[in-house]
């Protein structure tokens, strides 16, 4: 896979030694630089971002992606267009090389994702987003690790936005339909009291009653002055109810406007939209 | 009469050695499967980092006892316990910064870590002899017997002596607590929970704001503080060998594999499956039949499956009919 190699383990399987499944992809052991005051542009902006994963090629290519307080904003694209990485690098999982990330009139492009939280970023992945063999109210709980205070009250918020869960709280999580497991992911996130929620793909492999749903919740959160950034395979849905809309194509900027922009211009409805 | 001699007599050479073999087992084991659960590799310096921990709690025994003090009929080793856990833990928190850590910077594949602390293996070993030297030590004292086999003999009135050691007692007992404590920490406390999630999402506890770095100290912390008194335990029962400690990694892992790998109850069930039937395979049981069967049965050997010398044999055959049989272990571990 890598030439790294401490990566090379020649097929080990053996795991009476060694535990299987999926390894962190983040590296841990990293400090924070500093944070600094870098006033004026929008609430969170990934400023002309350019990077890769550890010492591979560029996949980002002075990509700009910003959203405003209480705002939507839709990242979109054909497959392998970079969509996810760009909002994996405003959260610090990947090497920015150049450009910046500013959140709240701060450069936080120094400082690692589990900080990113601490500043008020809350972040839901794509795929195992959820803690399986913990209760719906343990996943929840974990999601406030960073709050010293009393946060039952966000956790009666969450439990109002998902009523499923409240029903569902002390059933492991891992028992969950899809999308019930996507709402624990979701309110696992917004246990932070998060400014910005990062939404990766949050509609993957749910059926359509339940994705309108989904729309629907983040609408709500969006009401409450979150700001919210998302990748979406669902181009028309999500550019509906976006604030702003970016077309990715190859790691780069290929379109930018509004929603209604977006879905009204002819050439991103017939590359993107299908017609 | 003669029945509750067998039983008697079972008791003694059986259930009771076995319970305290079990304990100590299970105590390893424990710290085993939280490594696996947490840093994705079997730990292969378990055996001698009990050794190091029990021999920085002999060193203090040794002091205190040069000091006079004692705590009557405990064994003082009792009191030098938190010195050997404090010493254990700077051992493998420094190993941690100075070793793993740069491993997992690397994001070394557990495999490497498992070579990786075979080396560190090699070197607790050589550090442990260096100071101590690879003898047998003797640290117990205090009062030797809860229940004396003679006076139970004369109290009953049976033919069959039931003798508990003080030792034996001990280590039931402190087992006990620390299971219980160890349980309400990963399931009740905040440090605790976040270990779990570690365990099951690493990823999604970074993004919770874990961190991960803590949650590796902790356990390393946890480990110290088990290994060190399971290692303490089984030297007051039978006796402190360095050597003896590398070799109690076989059972140890058979106990942490049998009872399914990162399930902490699994690491508990284990350690006595190993233990009872170490203890079980290895007795001469004509004691108990001469009691059992009518005169005309009664065997003329001892009636003993296996000589001693073959115990490890026996974890090993274990290790291998679970592992064919039931991968997972008993307690639906990390599926092995």
């Amino acid at each position: 896979m890598s030439d790294n190699p401490y990566q090379n383990d020649r097929g080990n399987k053996d795991a009476s030694i060694t535990r299987p499944g999926k390894p962190s992809e983040i590296d841990s052991t990293k400090r924070s630089g500093p944070m600094t005051e870098a006033p004026g542009g929008p609430y969170l902006i990934g400023d002309t971002m350019t990077g890769g994963y550890g010492k591979g090629p560029d996949i980002l290519h002075d990509c700009t992606i910003a959203v405003d307080k209480g705002e939507i904003a839709v990242i979109v694209g054909p497959n392998g267009a970079g969509k996810s990485t760009a909002m994996k690098a405003v959260f610090g999982m990947l090497d920015v090389r150049s450009g910046a990330v500013r959140l709240d009139g701060h450069d936080i492009t120094q400082l690692t994702p589990q900080d990113r939280v601490a500043q008020g970023m809350g972040f839901v992945p794509q795929t195992s987003n959820i803690f399986t063999s913990m209760t719906v109210e343990e996943n929840l709980e974990m999601g406030a690790f960073i709050r010293l205070d009393d946060f039952t009250s966000t956790m009666e918020q969450v439990y109002e936005l998902f009523p499923i869960l409240k029903e569902k709280r002390r059933q492991p999580a891992g028992e969950l339909s899809g999308g019930q497991r996507q709402q624990v992911a979701v309110g696992r996130a917004l246990m932070t009291q998060p400014k910005v929620l990062m939404l990766d793909e949050p509609t993957a492999g749910v059926s359509p009653i339940v994705m309108d749903e989904l729309f629907d919740r983040i609408i709500e959160v969006a009401r409450t002055g979150i700001s919210i950034l998302m990748v979406e395979q669902n181009a028309r849905q999500a550019l509906e109810i976006a604030d702003k809309g970016y077309v990715l194509v190859q790691g780069r900027n290929a379109y930018t406007g509004t929603g209604k922009e977006l879905l009204a211009d002819p050439e991103v409805r017939k590359s993107f939209l299908g017609g | 009469m003669d029945f509750l001699n067998a039983i008697v007599a079972l008791s003694n050479f059986v259930i009771i050695p076995a319970m305290a073999y079990g304990s100590q087992l299970a105590l390893g084991a424990l710290g085993v499967t939280l490594i696996y659960g947490i840093l994705r590799f079997s730990n292969f310096a378990h055996g001698d980092t009990m050794a190091f921990g029990t021999m920085v709690v002999i060193l203090f025994t040794w002091l205190f006892q040069s000091w006079g003090i004692s705590l009557g009929p405990l064994p003082t080793a009792l009191l030098a316990i938190p010195f050997g856990i404090a010493g254990t833990a700077a051992l493998v928190l420094i190993t941690d910064r100075g070793i793993y850590r740069f491993y997992r910077g690397q994001k070394a594949k557990p495999v490497v870590f498992v070579i990786v602390s075979i080396g560190v293996m090699f070197i607790y070993n050589g550090l442990t002899r260096f100071i101590l030297g690879a003898d047998d030590q003797r640290f117990a004292d205090g009062e030797r017997f809860i229940i004396n086999a003679r006076e139970f003999k004369q109290m009953t009135g049976l033919d069959e002596g039931l003798g508990i050691k003080t030792t034996q007692g001990l280590t039931v007992v402190t087992a006990i607590i620390v299971v219980a404590l160890l349980f309400w920490f990963l399931n009740r406390t905040r440090t605790g929970k976040s270990m779990r999630a570690y365990s099951d999402n690493e990823d999604l506890a970074l993004l919770s704001g874990i961190n991960p770095e803590r949650v590796v100290m902790v356990t390393w912390l946890i480990v110290a503080a088990l290994i060190t008194v399971a290692g303490t335990l089984y030297g007051l029962d039978k006796s402190y060998k360095p050597f003896t400690y590398f070799q109690l990694l076989l059972p140890i892992f058979a106990s942490a594999i049998v009872g399914g790998l990162g399930s902490p109850l699994g690491a508990i069930a284990g350690g006595f499956v190993i233990a009872f039937s170490e203890v079980a395979i290895t007795y001469a049981w004509k004691k108990v039949l001469v009691y059992l069967m009518p005169e005309a049965l009664e065997p003329s050997g001892l009636v003993q499956l296996m000589a001693t010398e073959y115990k490890f044999a026996v974890s090993f055959m274990i290790l291998v009919v679970v592992l064919l049989f039931k991968p997972t272990g008993l307690f639906k571990g990390k599926s092995v």
